[in-house]
């Protein structure tokens, strides 16, 4: 509970906003609640005045004035509870609004790294689900917490003054339920991530049973996966029932300690009998309202579960809130020239080393290829050059000057990028080329498309260049991607060009085209890149050997086998594999 | 319209639940005797004034306090073992569920694979299908006790005057014609809502998405620009939902919890002496307690939307074909022969009246522009779709009427996409053949040219690949994806462009050690690079889906003009490519990094 108001004001907060409208929502919520409890006070009183306990003298109907008195209470709930709810939802609708505003303000000055492929997903579900969760518990969820605390609160200071004695035994109980509550949520918890666990392991091999199916079925191994599904199914079923199958325990145990209260009472009031300290007329209210007490607190119970949502959602949240943003410089003219260096540079992820004491230089129109084993941390060497994420020491020089100095939306306009992962957007074609250079002329996109060797491809498609591609280009295969990628990088015309690889297949006679498209980019840019088949860096001007995180070696092609190192044997791996004639010989 | 697609949905999970009904139904009873229980307390309560204006002595307050424990542990245990059968079911529906749903992804037809991620089945076989357990193990068993609690109460109240049940019925008849009425708006909403609110969602996801894209490219503005805007459209219309709606809501929230009617006609009853003070308590105790089960059904709405809609997602998993059953053919040779053959995918004709054989012990090559159709032809052959028209001959047998595990015994066909297992490259290689010896890997590891550096890795064979395991590029990985298909030890080999990474001296060698170590085998190469193919017995050129030529390369040179053109473009890009690059730039190179 503490938690959840923790949470709550943490997130008023980050909205920068005033939660005024969202008290005052709940205080008028307090209001209603004391009118929709009334009545029973008033229950109580007109049936002192009634037999057995008054004579049933007045004769003149006694219905006539409750009746009236409960239409005028009933007014003032309704008016009550427009009020509060118009407040609370307005209120928290502002809310989130500005919450919302503030995390997708604070999403686009993070670091690009952040947004690394694997990670979008999550991010995607904090955005819409965690935030939508959050949405929910402030219109609704609030409000009807504090409604069902309150009416036991309200009960309870009328009740103190008419025999504190039972109304302390009816409602005792209430915190060892929640004691209950929290002890026995500890333990479904633990239980619940035995089950997590087993879900995400069986997801995994689903996706590759999926992914390997076709082989499977080639091979006709399927019943094999397919046997090995089942008793993950069968396990997933056998941690489920540890998990959850007693219904929630928690909040069953929460209700039994809770409900535990009437019992208190009817021996509280069989001792205060027996003393004879206890009027009929108090035991009357008490056997009224008892369970009008208990009943909100019961059912609040089944908020639990939604509770304990917002709450994780929420701590996700703020994590990405306290993710800190990436330091923006100022300048934004041109750099002095167009040659790149790395002093000293070391890199941290999650505080796993990925590179340590990188120093190289890369001067002006020359191609620097950066090789080595999966995991040395090639793409990470390239991601920092981008600023997707800034080294923990050392620096990075543009032209003699720090990276740190720009404006990272100046620095962007140097660089050309051609990476592994192709994003797309909802759009036609042109339009998606198109963002390489704002404003160039349909001629030019088609042309830059053209020389990239999209042609080919968009011919095919229905409309041509004006085919609208729908979310990341589906129907696009991983070439035609990398292609319309490098047609942005032409149209874009960088000084400066960073090349990674493709992790979507490619087609022999794809790769041709993008090999031709690529050499005809690279023309007179600085060139650093990512390779993977060392016969494809032969004749660069350098060579990075790479190999865990450090810079192994570096030279040309020639030095490097002279050398005799990792580089010289990375190449008699592939040598099977090399053909000593060049590029355009992939002959298709 | 959405009505039927819930019907179908409904009977669908039906079907899920069918043979899981007796626990079901037990634990739906135990949830009605659960909510009978419930009343108890209430009744016990009312009981003890019943000597009112005097209280009863001590002794039956404690009696009645021993009662009221029983009621409460009868009540509670009840409804334990209700969830716990609910729950049993539940997970057992979940698990069948799953096993049915993988049998039938194992059998989908290819296109409709191509068109799921694996993402998306994923979620269908894990989410969509966990959603149930909620309507099985919860929805059901509370369904139950709202309803048992509200007749019983009714009953109780009717037992006592009736003209208090109808009392008791009246307020939440006014709040539910109140909101039917002020509230004739709400589906309008609703609907738009949703569609708000799935809109700001794929905003949202598209705006994170984009992000490194847009900014590296200058317009991270924009995509902010634009996400702003989509927010404030979202709020603009939440805010005119709520002033549109919290009127009639609550009034409706309130008069369902109402004392207007009972009170007055209770103190009514009483004062005519038609009722006593202990039936006036029970009016007023349970009297305007009964909607509350109401109310949480309405909660399940929303809930139940959405798992209807994940039944919706599986019915066309489910509807599929379960496999046929398998009789063995005995196949007279190796030989196939293609007739007739029609493929199209939706409109789209792929391969249109396709003739040609492939005979046996012979290397046959299938050649032509990307996109004739030629992997199709590979797929036919594996089995893994069929063709709308015509048919494929193994000796005298129909290729469809070959069982599965006969057809992988017979044919083996190395696809493009090559993919790896997670495990070792042992597993992998053996994946055909699982009782394959250490000579039989060697030798196709020997053929397939792959032996050098397999060799050269650290483990050798047993080097784990997959997913954090080694990286291998997509050369190394097609000349594993050609040793497996060897090691399967099929007469019929079908090569889909298995050869595209590899130089020509390579691939040379390959054919050579084909030849020499299985000189019996039926193989049929798809290739682009005709140099590689020019030896084959026959080869046939396909284009649009039709065959264009077949004949030796001499004769085809002579007879088919798209092998002349083909031929001539690729020997004058051989000699070109020497000179042009200044180096070779490997992206697009690696499949599957």
């Amino acid at each position: 509970m503490p938690e959840f108001v923790r949470a709550c004001l943490r997130v008023i907060r980050k909205s920068r906003r005033s939660p005024a409208k969202i008290y005052l929502g709940l205080l008028l919520r307090v209001v209603e609640r004391a009118f929709s409890i009334a009545p029973y006070f008033l229950a109580w009183y007109w049936l002192l005045d009634m037999p057995p306990f008054a004579s049933a003298t007045s004769d003149h109907s006694s219905w006539a004035a409750p009746a009236v008195i409960l239409v005028v209470l009933l007014l003032g709930q309704i008016t009550f509870s427009y009020f509060s709810q118009m407040n609370s939802f307005l209120g928290s609708y502002d809310l989130t609004l500005s919450y919302r505003e503030r995390l997708i303000d604070h999403l686009r000055q993070l670091p690009l790294g952040v947004f690394a492929r694997q990670r979008v997903g999550q991010l995607s579900s904090v955005m819409t689900d965690d935030v939508k969760r959050l949405e929910d518990v402030f219109t609704h969820l609030t409000a009807e917490l504090l409604a069902a605390v309150s009416v036991p609160v309200l009960f309870a200071i009328c009740l103190v003054w008419v025999d504190w004695r039972l109304a302390l035994a009816l409602l005792i109980t209430w915190p060892l339920a929640l004691f209950a509550l929290n002890a026995a949520n500890r333990i479904f918890l633990t239980l619940g991530r035995g089950k997590q666990l087993a879900v995400q392991e069986t997801s995994g091999l689903i996706v590759e049973f999926i992914s390997g199916l076709r082989t499977l079925r080639l091979f006709g191994r399927a019943h094999v996966w397919i046997g090995r599904l089942d008793q993950r199914f069968a396990q997933i079923r056998q941690v489920s029932m540890g998990a959850e199958a007693w219904g929630g325990g928690s909040v069953q145990a929460y209700r039994v300690v809770l409900e535990l209260g009437l019992l208190l009472l009817l021996l509280v009031a069989g001792w205060l009998a027996g003393d004879e300290d206890l009027t009929p007329a108090t035991w009357l209210l008490f056997v009224l309202v008892s369970y009008k007490v208990l009943d909100p607190l019961l059912d609040a119970a089944a908020y639990l579960v939604e509770l304990r949502a917002m709450l994780q959602g929420e701590a996700r949240l703020q994590r990405l809130l306290d993710t800190p943003v990436l330091r923006e410089g100022v300048r934004t003219e041109p750099p002095q020239n167009f040659s790149v260096a790395y002093k000293q540079v070391s890199f941290a992820y999650d505080s796993k080393p990925i590179l340590q004491d990188i120093d190289f230089e890369v001067p002006q129109g020359t191609v620097t290829a950066i090789v080595g084993p999966s995991g040395a941390g090639k793409s990470s060497l390239l991601h920092l050059l981008a600023r997707f994420d800034d080294p923990q020491s050392g620096t990075i020089y543009l032209g003699g000057t720090d990276l740190n100095a720009w404006r990272s939306d100046s620095l962007y306009r140097y660089f050309g990028f051609v990476f592994q992962d192709v994003q797309l957007f909802e759009g036609s074609i042109l339009d998606n080329v198109r963002i390489g250079r704002d404003g160039a002329s349909d001629r030019e996109v088609i042309d830059a498309c053209s020389r990239a060797g999209c042609d080919s491809f968009v011919q095919r498609l229905p409309e041509g260049y004006a085919t609208r591609i729908g979310e990341n280009g589906q129907q696009l295969s991983g070439g035609e991607r990398q292609r319309l990628s490098i047609a942005r990088a032409i149209l874009r015309d960088a000084p400066v060009l960073l090349l990674d690889e493709a992790t979507a297949s490619v087609d022999a006679q794809s790769q041709h085209d993008i090999e031709q498209a690529l050499a005809c980019l690279s023309e007179g840019k600085t060139v650093l890149m990512v390779a993977h088949r060392l016969n494809a860096v032969r004749h660069v001007d350098q060579i990075l050997v790479l190999d865990q995180g450090r810079v192994h070696e570096k030279g040309t092609h020639q030095e490097l086998l002279k050398h005799d190192g990792l580089y010289a044997e990375l190449w008699r791996r592939q040598e099977v594999e090399i053909h000593v004639e060049a590029c355009g010989d992939a002959t298709n | 319209m959405s009505k039927t697609r819930n019907s179908a949905s409904w009977s669908v999970l039906n079907t899920l639940l069918g043979g899981h009904r007796i626990p079901l139904g037990m634990a739906i009873m135990l949830a009605a005797v659960a909510a009978a229980l419930e009343l108890v307390p209430f009744l016990i309560l009312c009981y003890s004034v019943a000597a009112l204006p005097g209280l009863p002595d001590a002794y039956v307050f404690f009696q009645l306090a021993g009662w009221l424990a029983l009621a409460l542990a009868g009540k509670y245990i009840v409804y334990s073992l209700a969830y716990f059968l609910s729950h049993q079911t539940a997970y057992r529906v979940l698990m069948d569920t799953r096993q049915i749903l993988v049998r039938r992804l194992a059998r989908a037809p290819l296109p409709w694979l191509q068109q799921h991620s694996s993402g998306v089945l994923n979620q269908l076989v894990m989410q969509d299908v966990e959603r149930i357990e909620q309507f099985i193990a919860h929805h059901l068993v509370e369904m139950m006790a709202a309803f048992a609690a509200s007749v019983l109460v009714i009953s109780v109240l009717w037992w006592v005057d009736w003209r208090l049940a109808l009392a008791a019925l009246a307020a939440p008849l006014l709040a539910v014609v109140i909101q039917a009425i002020a509230m004739r708006n709400m589906g309008q909403y609703m609907t738009e809502y949703q569609q708000a609110s799935g809109e700001l969602n794929g905003a949202s996801v598209e705006y994170l998405r984009s992000m490194p894209v847009m900014k590296t490219f200058n317009q991270g503005a924009h995509s902010f620009a634009r996400m702003r805007k989509g927010l404030s459209r979202y709020h603009d219309l939440v805010q005119r939902i709520t002033r549109g709606t919290v009127p009639g809501w609550s009034l409706f929230v309130v008069m369902l919890n109402a004392n207007i009617v009972v009170l007055p006609i209770g103190l009514w009853l009483m004062h005519e002496q038609q009722i006593d003070l202990t039936g006036m308590l029970i009016a007023i105790v349970l009297g305007n307690g009964m909607v509350r089960p109401l109310m949480k059904l309405m909660r399940f709405q929303t809930q139940i939307r959405e798992i209807l809609g994940g039944v919706q997602r599986m019915q066309p998993v489910l509807s599929m074909q379960e496999c046929q059953s398998e009789t063995r053919q005995t196949l007279t040779s190796s030989g196939v022969q293609l007739s007739g053959i029609n493929v199209s995918y939706g409109s789209r004709p792929v391969l249109s009246d396709v003739s040609f054989p492939i005979p046996a012990g012979r290397v046959t090559a299938l050649v032509g522009p990307s996109g004739a159709g030629k992997s199709t032809i590979a797929s036919l052959l594996g089995g893994l779709i069929e063709p709308d028209q015509g048919h494929i001959l193994v000796g005298d047998c129909r290729l469809a009427d070959i069982g599965d595990e006969q057809r992988c015994a017979t044919i083996a066909v190395v696809a493009q996409d090559a993919f790896l297992f997670r495990g070792t490259l042992l597993s992998n290689l053996k994946l055909g053949q699982p009782e394959a010896s250490d000579d039989q890997v060697r030798q196709a590891l020997r053929v397939a040219q792959a032996e050098a550096f397999v060799n050269a890795l650290p483990e050798g064979w047993h080097t784990h690949v997959g997913e954090r395991g080694l990286t291998l590029s997509g050369g190394e990985r097609q000349r594993l994806a050609v040793a497996r298909a060897l090691l399967a030890k099929t007469p019929i080999l079908v090569l889909d462009e298995s050869t595209a990474f590899a130089d020509s001296r390579t691939e040379q060698h390959f054919y050579e050690a084909l030849r020499r170590t299985y000189p019996d085998l039926t193989v049929l190469t798809i290739a682009h690079r005709l140099y590689s193919v020019k030896d084959a017995a026959n080869i046939v050129v396909l284009d649009h889906g039709r065959v264009v030529g077949s004949g030796s390369h001499a004769s085809l040179l002579q007879t088919c003009t798209l092998y002349r053109q083909m031929w001539q473009a690729q020997a004058s890009q051989q000699s070109k490519g020497d000179s042009q690059t200044r180096f070779v730039v490997p992206p697009g190179e690696k499949e599957h990094a």
